[in-house]
């Protein structure tokens, strides 16, 4: 049981894919804040009412930061996001970057806003903190010169943000089926939330440019299987972390139905995109893009 | 020396997994069934939320959560609404966007945080009211504001109106806007909700 745990979790591998993952992550976040998150920036202007603090900053019983020193911290997170991304001090970096979006989203979601799409970045933004993620495609590397040898440490970092990224889906599933049941597998739920999120505002611009949530919504038996596919699929990615076969097949389908929910359903979460980058075996990425580079120039 | 501060790493590295996976698989299953405010909440019995179909989200484990969006069945769709309305002082009700006026809030987050307060045993009614204040700050107080008082007028009170809509009318009424990225007033429509109540009525204060 030990060895197993040992060598899921603690198998050698080289910092690469860790520091790809970190970089693509951090930059990810940092273009995601600065153009895309606007809802960010303006929370702390909501009247100090609202405020009612989630268990991790319940210690404020008032709003801590006025809107222009919440404006501030914003922006030093983008910037820091951008420095981890780089590499730059990322021992240091990593780490501030993780308190300070953990307090830029404690702090929104304290007035009694509810969104979810932030959750799961603050939680891999403490696994990065908690681990060696700048010892690879950084410029802290570039500068030591490291010269990568494998280890362990680069490998549980990986596994967790699979399970992580499996307990936000698998979650989700479960959700459907404890509320809904044979509603969302089988029944009308999926078709009524597509023309529900088509005829309100708050979908995406291109999404209803587009019109995809109308079109599916005309046909129920696709909508039903629509349903049904998706409760397997993020029931499914649970067990992703521990078979090959099933993340080759069911990470890309998530990946495809994250972005299929974007554009026909309001609120597209189009943030968590940055928990994909995990998937993804960077060593073999970069190393195929070499060999190919290698071959045109041979 | 240096193999017991390996294996102290080791434990520590072991440690942060587990509590981490217990965390999130833990919350995922059950938060449901633990969380103060999702079962017998204070909102399904109150007038606001009576027809809304759409369960309270509760955040007590922040970060980590059952993601509930988008769980709750569907099967008759009804739309329920609140809408903001400034009353100028000549008596005259101007529909207030509420993504504009009070932003960051929209139509949703606001429905969601009046739904939690209640949760959590405050009046939405106080809510509302330091909503007023807002606007005042922002868009009375503001006089570049001036230049745009079709979108933000000068009005003396906010009143705040609940809406049921079947799901028809809405079709309709939402097809009736030349653009779905608008929002119009029902009124100088020829389609109306099932019941458009009014709740609260925000006074606005001058200095």
């Amino acid at each position: 049981m030990i060895k197993k745990w040992n060598n899921f979790w603690f198998t050698p591998s080289t910092p690469l894919n860790l520091g790809v993952t970190r970089a693509l992550f951090f930059l990810f976040i940092f273009q995601y804040s600065l153009f895309f998150d606007q809802f960010s920036r303006t929370w702390s202007g909501l009247p100090s009412e609202f405020w009612e603090p989630v268990f991790l900053i319940s210690f404020f019983e008032k709003p801590p930061l006025n809107p222009d020193q919440y404006l501030g911290l914003f922006y030093l997170f983008a910037g820091f996001c951008l420095l981890a991304g780089i590499g730059l001090a990322s021992n240091i970096t990593v780490k501030l970057t993780a308190l300070l979006g953990t307090l830029l989203y404690a702090v929104r979601v304290s007035y009694t806003e509810g969104s979810h799409d932030n959750l799961v970045i603050v939680v891999f933004l403490w696994i990065f903190a908690f681990s060696r993620c700048g010892d690879g495609f950084s410029l802290d590397q570039k500068v030591k010169k490291s010269p990568g040898t494998k280890s362990g440490d680069y490998t549980w970092p990986i596994k967790l943000m699979w399970l992580m990224f499996g307990a936000v889906y698998f979650s989700a599933a479960c959700s459907k089926i404890q509320n809904a049941g044979m509603a969302w597998i089988w029944g009308d739920t999926l078709k009524n939330y597509l023309l529900f999120s088509h005829y309100k505002t708050d979908l995406d611009t291109l999404g209803l440019k587009l019109g995809l949530a109308k079109w599916m919504a005309q046909f129920t038996l696709l909508c039903r299987v629509g349903g049904l596919f998706t409760v397997i699929i993020e029931g499914m990615t649970l067990f992703c972390s521990f078979s090959k076969r099933l993340r080759h097949i069911f990470i890309p389908l998530i990946f495809f139905w994250h972005v299929g929910f974007h554009f026909t359903s309001s609120n597209g979460f189009f943030n968590m995109i940055a928990i994909y980058f995990c998937w993804v075996n960077w060593e073999f990425v970069l190393s195929q893009l070499s060999f190919k580079k290698l071959n045109k120039a041979v | 020396m240096g193999e017991k501060t390996t294996i102290n790493k080791r434990a520590l590295k072991n440690s942060f997994i587990i509590l981490m996976l217990i965390a999130a698989y833990f919350t995922g299953l059950f938060e449901k069934s633990i969380s103060r405010g999702f079962n017998k909440a204070p909102h399904m019995e109150h007038p606001l939320f009576k027809d809304d179909i759409r369960s309270l989200r509760n955040l007590g484990f922040w970060p980590f959560s059952s993601y509930p969006m988008f769980s709750d069945p569907y099967h008759n769709p009804s739309v329920f609404r609140i809408e903001a309305r400034g009353v100028t002082s000549s008596g005259q009700e101007k529909l207030l966007n509420i993504a504009d006026a009070f932003y960051p809030l929209w139509e949703n987050g606001l429905h969601r945080a009046l739904k939690r307060s209640l949760a959590l045993g405050k009046d939405p009614k106080i809510l509302l009211q330091s909503l007023s204040r807002l606007y005042h700050n922002r868009f009375i107080k503001n006089r570049w504001y001036d230049k745009h008082r079709d979108r933000f007028p000068i009005i003396i009170k906010i009143n705040w109106y609940y809406q049921l809509w079947d799901w028809q009318s809405w079709l309709s009424f939402r097809k009736w806007h030349s653009s779905l990225f608008k929002w119009k007033d029902f009124k100088s429509s020829p389609y109306s909700p099932t019941y458009h109540r009014l709740y609260f009525s925000s006074e606005i204060k001058y200095d």
